[in-house]
């Protein structure tokens, strides 16, 4: 499968800048796991840089002021789901040059893995991908298995998105000083950065500046959505398959985002956590498109009046097209998982109204990276057969890609029916006293 | 704009845009080409029958749709598909009022009793047609010639038949291809076949524009090739095979896979997609199972054509076929996950049980009925021809009054030729001589089609008397009561004791056709007076005669002496 990238618009704009928003908008969940806890209060100054709540468990991770502002309000904030969480608002300090406080330096020779696991969760680094899984947790090897491959992963498989891109091209030397505090943290023999086809100037940019001490090699997949999937991906390089329902670790690998190593590679040498991002800015509505370099807790309302959106706006995605989700309320903020903002106009949206009945083309089939049966597994959720689908068509390996839904001539929302059927099996069994 | 709604879509946000009208819109669009060879080559009446499937068809989904108060559906294009594979599949000389009710058929009992369009079992098309077959067998079995030089400018007769009246029979019965191969044993040349120089069904004649159509399906990834390549590829190894066994009495693999509806099916019904499995293999072991029947109906069913229930078959076997063979999941361990007897597998649910269940019975019963009907077919063969033998040995003496001895001659060209013992696949008369060695008659076997399926019948000619001096049926399917009345019906059978079958002055023709009359309005001595209620058995062997009479007897007149001078020897 291979949708329309709309990659050339900005991938060849260099990394911008963001100007600071005059009020930031800190949500404590901006990650997978417990909320982080605030340990600042209404009316303090802070620093850019400082911390701001501490991790609210293992797997959870701290934040840091990314501008140098005053905490004015600590209030519940709205998010992309939709929910109300608590939150810090800070107001900018106009004036100040916003000079970012420096932590403890780790050094990757000194120190243990446990340290810079340590290290990895205290700067607050998740995973910048997206899915915003605290990086640390990744990273644990569990007892009894061993790492054998680190990859890199440099795919960027969704639409319009040249976030990674970008980086690769930028910041080569935070992406092998990464490697080494990754090297060390899983334990791995060797790096491989997988890149797809279409960004093979970042491969060579690469490829000519790999450090000589380093074991890494950069290996090309071709330009296939969803590659950048770790599963996939795993395979893709290593030609081993992830069990269902385990992590690449059952295989001896671990995945880790390119745009992520290159934060640790920039953050842990000055024990820094987390200010900002880059993220691509683009779409039909979008007048001034490009990488930025945004500082977490911009209101998206001030980032689109920054690079100028369309008078006929009609939707707005955090992340790409295919996975990426859509915006109800621009009063939510930038948060560390954004890789990108797409915005719409409405003549640019093709997607038919109309849904017809499923007449079994099997173009599902065909697309899905996992050979599922989506087709079926549609028909059994509209009759509500959530165990069936889960006992006998795989629906739990499901990881939401949306192949299905993007080829389906019916226009099915398939994906979504199996979002509603994933989370309806995972209550049904959380409620289920353990036996 | 920051003050505006924004909409709010799950992900993904884009579609590839290809449409499941765009699909079906396209697949009208590759049917196209069929239908103006069929129109070209057959004329008006296949323009006319086109026209009204697709209009029965397009109507009846607009109705039913408003009937139950949904929205109208025409525009996904489905129907017209439907009307278009129903009108390509009759004959062009077909009854509009059967193809309009043909139309109504596929929609309502084909597709929108099940649901509508995606929930279908069978291809409706498909449905409507095997209706058209059981309710009209003799209409959809005659054919009309192709390239007629006046097909621009008149209609067949029979296309503007009145509802349940009966058609005019002005096309000729059973010399399709297929069914001249499997009645009389002749075969078509492959590129008559292949570019649609044969009559046939409207739209299954040409199988080259087929083909290309289909090709057209696939280069748009709207087809799935494996379907077509896998019906195809099976019909022509197991008709290969069966060729190599016996070429004289199996077809050759060419011919099959260009006759009849086979290129048509497999193109454009057995990858109906609503009908076909979704998973690859499914898609492979459909195909198979659709070649082998078809292979197997032809071969040895009682019809001359089997694309049709091979399809319908294959249409109820695919969600099963999907049940049991699915492909590996990833990060799943087994190589190909087939759920036939597989014990340990979890079965906590009933679909896929059932489906087992069901295709182990169903394939069980194919597998023995198959077998049956090959075993009986074979087993009975020498029985069959033996007791045939007798029967024809009686009726032989029977048409010919008087005869004592009997001679039998083969005909080749015009000259006729002594033979003994068993000759096959070749015209035999049969003379008969008195106790003097006279000759009395001789008798010829003619056959056609009649209302259920072929006649055969042997009636004796007296060159002495210039007349048909006796009849009989030799083998008749005609329903019991009424069309059976032509073998039994005292008046009917007088009609042959003495029927004129006078030659013209130049001895080439026969003065007066033998025809069958209205009953009750035989006038001259050459016509046949028919039977009421059996009206169209009655008028097929009064066709059978005429057509039989005219071209034997000035050859049997021709050899008058030489039979004469062969009862001395």
């Amino acid at each position: 499968m291979h949708p329309p990238e709309h990659k050339s618009e900005t991938n060849g704009l260099p990394i911008r800048q963001f100007p600071f928003a005059p009020v930031i908008i800190m949500p404590m969940v901006q990650h997978l796991g417990a909320p982080s806890q605030i340990i600042v209060r209404e009316g303090q100054e802070v620093v850019r840089g400082q911390l701001l709540a501490k991790a609210g468990g293992y797997v959870s991770v701290p934040q840091h002021a990314p501008v140098s502002g005053t905490v004015r309000k600590i209030a519940n904030v709205p998010t992309i789901s939709g929910k109300m969480v608590q939150g810090i608002y800070i107001e900018t300090f106009p004036f100040s040059g916003q000079e970012v406080m420096e932590g403890k330096p780790i050094d990757h020779e000194t120190a243990t893995r446990e340290e810079i696991l340590q290290g990895i969760q205290d700067a607050g680094i998740v995973g910048l991908g997206g899915a915003a899984f605290p990086t640390h947790v990744k990273l644990k090897i569990p007892e009894g298995k061993h790492c054998d491959t680190l990859i890199i992963n440099g795919i960027e498989c969704e639409p319009y998105l040249t976030t990674d891109h970008r980086v690769m091209l930028e910041q080569a030397d935070d992406i092998f000083t990464g490697i080494r505090y990754l090297l060390k943290a899983t334990g791995a023999k060797r790096v491989i950065i997988g890149i797809e086809a279409n960004k093979q100037d970042a491969a060579d940019y690469l490829s000519a500046r790999i450090p000589k001490d380093e074991p890494v090699t950069v290996q090309v997949v071709p330009v296939k959505y969803p590659q950048g999937a770790e599963k996939m991906l795993v395979t893709a390089l290593l030609g081993r398959e992830v069990p269902s329902g385990g992590l690449p670790i059952e295989v001896n690998a671990v995945v880790v985002n390119v745009a992520t190593t290159a934060e640790i590679g920039r953050l842990l040498p000055h024990g820094r956590g987390i200010q900002e991002r880059v993220i691509t800015i683009t779409g039909p509505g979008v007048k001034k498109k490009g990488n930025y370099l945004i500082p977490i807790g911009t209101p998206l309302r001030y980032v689109l009046e920054q690079v100028g959106a369309d008078e006929n706006v009609s939707e707005v995605y955090m992340g790409g097209p295919m996975m990426g989700v859509a915006v109800s309320n621009l009063d939510i903020s930038i948060t560390k998982g954004t890789s990108g903002i797409v915005v719409f106009t409405e003549n640019a949206i093709t997607r038919p109204e109309k849904v017809y009945p499923c007449i079994k083309c099997g173009a599902c089939v065909d697309a899905c990276p996992i050979s599922l049966n989506p087709s079926k597994l549609g028909i059994l959720a509209k009759f509500e057969a959530y165990d069936e689908m889960a006992a006998n068509y795989n629906l739990m390996d499901c990881f939401e890609c949306g192949s299905c839904s993007y080829v389906c001539p019916s226009h099915i929302p398939l994906v979504q029916y199996f979002r509603l059927s994933k989370s309806i099996i995972k209550k049904r069994n959380a409620a289920k006293p353990a036996a | 704009m920051l003050h505006k709604t924004l909409n709010i879509s799950t992900s993904p946000h884009i579609v590839k845009g290809l449409g499941t009208n765009d699909i079906m819109r396209n697949v009208v669009w590759a049917l196209v080409p069929v239908a103006i060879y069929a129109v070209y080559s057959f004329g008006l009446s296949a323009l006319l029958i086109l026209v009204t499937s697709t209009a029965a068809c397009v109507l009846t989904e607009h109705f039913l749709a408003r009937y139950s108060k949904k929205e109208s559906t025409i525009s996904d294009w489905s129907a017209v598909i439907t009307g278009l594979l129903l009108g390509l599949t009759l004959p062009p000389n077909f009854p509009l009022w059967m193809a309009f009710l043909g139309g109504i058929i596929s929609i309502a009992l084909g597709k929108f009793v099940f649901g509508g369009l995606g929930y279908n079992v069978f291809n409706p098309a498909l449905v409507g047609r095997a209706f058209l077959q059981a309710a009209f067998p003799v209409a959809i079995t005659t054919w009309f010639p192709v390239y007629a030089p006046e097909r621009f400018s008149t209609v067949s007769a029979a296309t503007f038949t009145l509802p349940f009246l009966e058609p005019a029979t002005d096309g000729f019965t059973g010399a399709t291809p297929l069914s001249a191969f499997k009645f009389d044993h002749v075969t078509t040349s492959t590129s008559d076949l292949a570019l649609g120089l044969i009559t046939g069904s409207t739209g299954e004649t040409c199988a080259v524009l087929i083909m290309l159509g289909g090709v057209y399906l696939v280069a748009r990834n709207m087809m799935n090739w494996r379907i077509p390549v896998s019906i195809l590829a099976t019909v022509y190894a197991l008709s290969g095979l069966l060729y190599m066994v016996n070429s004289q009495t199996y077809p050759s693999p060419d011919f099959m896979l260009f006759s009849g509806g086979l290129m048509l099916g497999a193109v454009f019904m057995a990858t109906d997609m609503v009908g076909s499995p979704i998973t690859p293999l499914g898609v492979w072991i459909y195909g198979a199972v659709i070649g082998l029947l078809v292979v197997v109906i032809r071969i040895w069913g009682g019809l001359p054509e089997g694309v049709m229930y091979a399809i319908l078959l294959g249409n109820a076997l695919s969600p099963h076929i999907d049940n049991l063979v699915r492909p590996r999941v990833y990060g799943t361990t087994k190589t190909l996950d087939i759920r036939l007897m597989n014990k340990e597998q979890p079965v906590n649910t009933t679909t896929e049980a059932n489906s087992r269940k069901m295709l182990i019975t169903m394939v069980g019963i194919g597998a023995i009925c198959a077998l049956l009907i090959v075993l009986s077919f074979q087993g009975t063969l020498p029985r069959i021809e033996k007791l045939k033998a007798e029967a024809l040995e009686k009726a032989i003496f029977k048409v010919i009054p008087g005869m004592v001895t009997k001679k039998t001659y083969q005909l080749e060209g015009s000259s006729l030729k002594e033979v003994t013992g068993k000759v096959k696949d070749a015209q035999l008369v049969y003379a008969g001589y008195d106790k003097d060695g006279k000759l009395v008659g001789v008798a010829v076997e003619a056959s056609g089609m009649g209302f259920a399926d072929v006649l055969r019948v042997l009636y004796g000619y007296d060159p002495n008397k210039q007349a048909v001096v006796g009849f009989y049926v030799l083998e008749s399917k005609e329903t019991p009561g009424l069309g059976d009345k032509i073998e039994k019906d005292p008046a009917f059978l007088s009609n042959f004791k003495a029927l004129d079958a006078a030659l013209s002055d130049d001895k080439n023709t026969l003065k007066n056709k033998v025809v069958t009359v209205k009953h009750g309005t035989k006038k001259n001595a050459w016509e046949v007076d028919g039977i009421t209620g059996a009206t169209i058995s009655s008028r097929a062997i009064g066709n059978i005669m005429g057509t039989s009479t005219n071209q034997m007897v000035p050859l049997l007149y021709k050899n008058k002496d030489f039979f004469e001078e062969k009862s001395h020897q």
